[in-house]
């Protein structure tokens, strides 16, 4: 190349550059304005853009479904756990609170009962595997000062007595239990008429050998008697559901609900002492009206008893 | 018939880069295309030639891009200028060339980039050098291996039929 062509050569790039840049800095000031140079490119290449990225838009959706798909299941899988973690801190807050309401009101009827008895808290932590006893076995034993005998209740009332213990449990032979026998009276008008037993297989109880002349009706409430010596005076029992006479006309049947919940039982007392028997007071649910509570208790507070059973 | 298949692969580029590379940015870039195609025809056609076509190719981009014409065209010329100088008489079959020198290629042309901008008075900050131009450079270095051969395979055979 000949000194003259370089500095050709040279001068022309100079110029290229130079132009160059003068028409950046004019485009530059026209930005907004599409030349058409500008516009035929693109024009020409926009049928490639919107072809090609119809491809990929597709080949997306189809990898977003998959991954959505693999997301959600992750997602439905995590959920599901944590809503099975929450439930369970549900169910265990619900009981939590069951537990403490049955507490408070278990610590209630102990300070209501402090100058009655001497009172032992005890666990339900089983029932007796076989069909053949109405049993339940509490959580305190010798070692407590549990012995056989000791009445067992709750703030709703009576529910066994124990009659066997080993250092750390009792076993507790429920009112429901045909051997569980109860001396009762009938609260509203302190007659003493029968005894109190379990029926088979049944959540309710029948007062028995009623002598007809008896009067006791629905809704009344029977306590125990105190007879026999096992079971203190004036603990609830249950209310009368049903009165029945007797083929031969002479003894009359009662059916007992409870006022325990046998099934859900899972805290009661051990009376370790009688202080002093208590006057029981009317459980509020027992729909008794109070004309006839207090014109039965009236009439009958004299009235002669008429025990024919004991205790255990 | 070289220019034009050169320039269909800067039309594919410039496409690619539009629309599937949207999809496959890194750290929020996404590769040069035509500059690894500048590049890579400055390794082998020298820096004039690599400049002259980088020149043109840049036109097209800037025309694609609308606005600041001339830019792209300038700094990849410089760019391909440069690099063609540099790479005269190294071994490019050696790997390790196209990649090293794409990586500081990248990082000369996007700086030449951000000066130009800057020159015409846009509002470009300094840091897209760490947030713009450095992540384009590594992006554009990571796809040599797979895009190299493949030119180099068809520039030998252009060389080839060029000799017969």
């Amino acid at each position: 190349m000949t000194r003259k062509n370089k500095i050709l050569v040279g001068v022309l790039l100079t110029g290229i550059v130079l132009l160059t840049f003068r028409i950046m800095f004019l485009t530059s000031l026209e930005k907004n304005k599409a030349f058409p140079l500008e516009i035929t490119i693109r024009e020409m290449l926009a049928p490639l853009q919107k072809g090609i990225s119809s491809i990929i838009n597709y080949a997306d959706n189809i990898v977003a479904y998959f991954e959505e798909h693999e997301v959600l299941r992750r997602q439905n899988e995590q959920l599901m756990k944590e809503n099975s973690m929450l439930r369970e801190k549900i169910f265990s807050l619900q009981e939590q609170e069951l537990e403490n309401e049955r507490l408070r009101e278990l610590l209630a009827y102990q300070q209501e009962k402090n100058g009655n008895y001497d009172l032992v808290l005890a666990k339900v932590i089983g029932r007796n595997p076989t069909n053949w006893y109405e049993m339940i076995i509490l959580d305190k034993g010798k070692k407590h000062g549990i012995v056989p005998g000791m009445v067992v209740v709750n703030h709703d009332g009576l529910i066994g007595k124990v009659v066997q213990v080993s250092t750390n449990t009792a076993h507790v032979l429920l009112i429901l239990d045909q051997e569980g026998a109860v001396g009762g009276r009938i609260f509203e008008n302190r007659y003493t008429p029968g005894v109190v037993v379990g029926v088979d297989n049944a959540q309710y109880l029948q007062m028995i050998h009623l002598p007809h002349d008896v009067p006791i009706e629905k809704n009344q409430t029977i306590v125990t008697s105190g007879l026999g010596g096992v079971y203190p005076s004036g603990i609830r029992i249950g209310k009368v559901i049903e009165v029945t006479l007797e083929p031969s006309g002479l003894m009359k049947t009662a059916k007992i609900k409870p006022f325990v919940d046998f099934d859900r039982l899972e805290e009661a007392f051990i009376i370790k002492q009688v202080k002093q028997p208590e006057e029981p007071v009317l459980p509020e649910d027992t729909g008794l009206d109070e004309g006839t509570a207090a014109a039965g208790g009236t009439e009958n507070l004299t009235g002669t008893a008429h025990a024919v059973g004991t205790d255990g | 018939m070289y220019y034009l298949i050169l320039f269909l692969l800067g039309m594919g580029g410039i496409l690619l880069e539009s629309t599937v590379f949207n999809h496959l940015t890194i750290a929020g870039v996404k590769p040069d295309l035509l500059l690894i195609l500048v590049i890579f025809n400055s390794i082998f056609q020298g820096h004039l030639k690599g400049s002259i076509f980088a020149f043109f190719l840049g036109w097209l981009e800037d025309f694609f891009i609308g606005g600041l014409w001339g830019m792209n065209a300038l700094a990849k010329a410089l760019t391909a200028f440069i690099w063609g100088w540099f790479l005269q008489g190294t071994f490019r079959e050696n790997l390790l060339v196209p990649v090293f020198s794409l990586f500081l290629a990248s990082l000369f042309h996007g700086s030449m980039i951000l000066l130009l901008g800057k020159i015409v008075g846009l509002s470009w900050n300094w840091t897209f050098l760490f947030w713009k131009v450095l992540p384009v450079a590594i992006y554009n270095t990571c796809l040599v291996p797979f895009l190299y051969y493949g030119f180099y395979n068809w520039m030998t055979r252009h060389v080839e039929q060029q000799s017969f």
